[in-house]
């Protein structure tokens, strides 16, 4: 990939510095605000928060929605995550290593999906759950999200299985293994990864999508994205002490997600074609 | 093993089913609202192509539109400008780019409704770090007006998703074959033409998935600059996605709602298909 030559001129680069503080600095002031009464973030700018509170965080674990709120959320994502992958890795392992008719473009129109403005379809998702009494379910939000998530995960699932050698399943194959068991004990391990990475981008998505989690939910499965709302809503009294606490707890998902995936999301980025 | 094999469909049904029940059924529903309309919301009748005549008469639906293409144009060049600059900072200069890519992938997980929020109280001028900053050398950012409005939004959306180019872009990078680059280097090309004639094809894949992301991204955004302005002052900053959910959710007016989303789909559908024609003429 790189060579040698490249590599003894690396030491740190200024505009990637830069760079790299401009994307954390939002965020380190959302914890510097998190810590402060909001009567002083309201009014003043601090880089250190003075005084230093815990009230922000002590209100929010008091409070049942918004505890709720927190359950709700990381429920209708794993839901969304079991469901998206499930129906993804059969369908990329088709199309990396089969031909049927209209596989070419049925990868447009899987693809498509995830191009969709989610307020096209939000009312009819409404109509389509209550006739099924499913309003205000995880499954609900979920399978709504799975539409968005699943396009992207066939395409990153597809883009590794196809950088698995076929030679690997026609071996075990010879050996003596069922298609569906050479899936599981040759094809799944070499896939973690591929398998990490679509289950970021699905987390990527539902986490932190608003219009069909709103819209979906009224009261047992409203996720903290709307309980936060009540708070932040610039048209009425924004708490900015408790939205900052708030947010700070809405990214440590994605923080753990980013530590554990640390080594393999450039690769992941790249839908599994690198090298 | 890839030969042609109709028996993989089965392995591709659920996703079928999936995208059939919860996908297409909704989207014709949809299409049938556009073309009906209702007096009380109980009796629906045929109307045609009644609202898609008014839909594009009406002067409120093509300035959305409109300034959604602006907002998206405006941003999407800067992100892939800065984010390519970057992502070759990471790849050529950058020592441990993998914890920085960690790193720089945080506004990427950031919930919308908590970027939209932290934009908006950062450039507060009293109590708002970057307003705060401005305001010492007495530029007062006020979000009643339509220049800061606008530029709150953009800078927010830069924040917000350029990292997603440059990680984009870096994973390409790191495709390119080290071999090109001896090459060049053996040739003594200048870094400009590298770049233009090395770097930029190789990366052509990327940056077309880059871009298919980014601009289904950018024309649906909604939740970010609600949170910021609230589509004021006026409609200055009311973009696509808040027009159709204003149209349907406040008016309740599924027909006019029906007729914009129908056309946002074919928006989608044109640029998803000239952008797919492009890989596939590069890729066979």
């Amino acid at each position: 990939m790189s060579d040698d030559v490249i590599d003894s001129q690396r030491g740190f680069s200024k505009t990637v510095a830069v760079y790299t503080l401009i994307s954390l600095f939002p965020i380190l002031w959302l914890v510097v605000l998190s810590f402060q009464p909001h009567g002083v973030s309201a009014s003043t700018a601090n880089l250190i928060p003075s005084p230093f509170t815990l009230g922000n965080y002590a209100y929010i674990f008091s409070q049942e929605n918004y505890v709720w709120g927190y359950i709700n959320a990381i429920g209708y994502v794993i839901i969304n995550i079991i469901i998206t992958l499930s129906v993804s890795i059969p369908g990329a392992y088709a199309f990396s290593r089969f031909k049927f008719i209209g596989s070419e473009n049925a990868l447009f129109f899987a693809l498509l999906f995830r191009l969709m403005p989610p307020a096209i379809i939000l009312i009819p998702l409404v109509q389509l759950f209550s006739s099924f009494g499913l309003i205000d379910t995880y499954f609900a939000v979920a399978i709504s999200h799975s539409l968005f998530t699943v396009p992207i995960s066939i395409w990153i699932l597809e883009g590794f299985i196809s950088s698995i050698p076929k030679e690997m399943e026609e071996t075990a194959l010879v050996d003596g293994y069922s298609l569906f068991g050479c899936f599981v004990k040759i094809i799944l391990p070499q896939v973690k990864t591929g398998i990490g990475v679509a289950a970021f981008f699905s987390f990527m998505f539902s986490w932190v999508e608003l219009i069909i989690a709103n819209g979906l939910t009224t009261v047992n499965a409203k996720p903290i994205g709307v309980v936060m709302r009540l708070v932040a809503e610039p048209l009425g009294f924004v708490q900015i002490g408790i939205s900052s606490a708030a947010s700070i707890l809405m990214l440590i998902p994605g923080l753990i997600l980013v530590w554990f995936l640390r080594n393999h999301l450039a690769k992941g980025f790249s839908m599994g074609r690198v090298g | 093993m890839n030969r042609i094999n109709n028996g993989a469909w089965w392995l591709v049904a659920p996703a079928v089913v999936l995208f059939a029940v919860v996908g297409i059924a909704p989207l014709m529903a949809t299409l049938n609202y556009s073309f009906q309309d209702s007096f009380a919301g109980d009796n629906y009748f045929w109307v045609g192509t009644y609202w898609y005549e008014e839909l594009f008469k009406s002067s409120a639906f093509w300035g959305a539109f409109g300034r959604t293409l602006l907002f998206a144009a405006i941003t999407i060049s800067l992100q892939f400008i800065i984010g390519i600059f970057v992502a070759r900072k990471l790849y050529f200069r950058q020592v441990k780019a993998q914890m920085v890519v960690a790193l720089i992938a945080l506004p990427l997980l950031t919930p919308w409704i908590v970027v939209g929020f932290i934009w908006r109280h950062l450039v507060n001028p009293e109590a708002g770090l970057i307003g705060a900053s401005l305001s010492l050398f007495n530029i007062s950012p006020d979000l009643n007006s339509v220049w800061w409005v606008w530029a709150t939004i953009i800078a927010m959306d830069l924040w917000h998703w350029t990292s997603l180019v440059v990680i984009l872009c870096y994973a390409g990078y790191l495709s390119i074959p080290g071999p090109y680059f001896q090459a060049a280097r053996i040739d003594g090309a200048s870094k400009w033409a590298t770049f233009r004639y090395i770097e930029l094809p190789k990366l052509k894949n990327v940056l077309v998935i880059a871009l298919l992301l980014r601009l289904a991204d950018s024309l649906m955004i909604y939740t970010e600059p609600l949170m910021i302005s609230r589509g004021g002052p006026h409609v200055s900053s009311t973009f696509m996605s808040q027009k159709l959910i204003q149209t349907a959710m406040l008016e309740f007016n599924l027909g006019a709602a029906g007729a914009i989303s129908m056309f946002y789909l074919v928006v989608m559908i044109l640029i998803a298909w000239i952008l797919f024609r492009y890989i596939r003429s590069q890729n066979v």
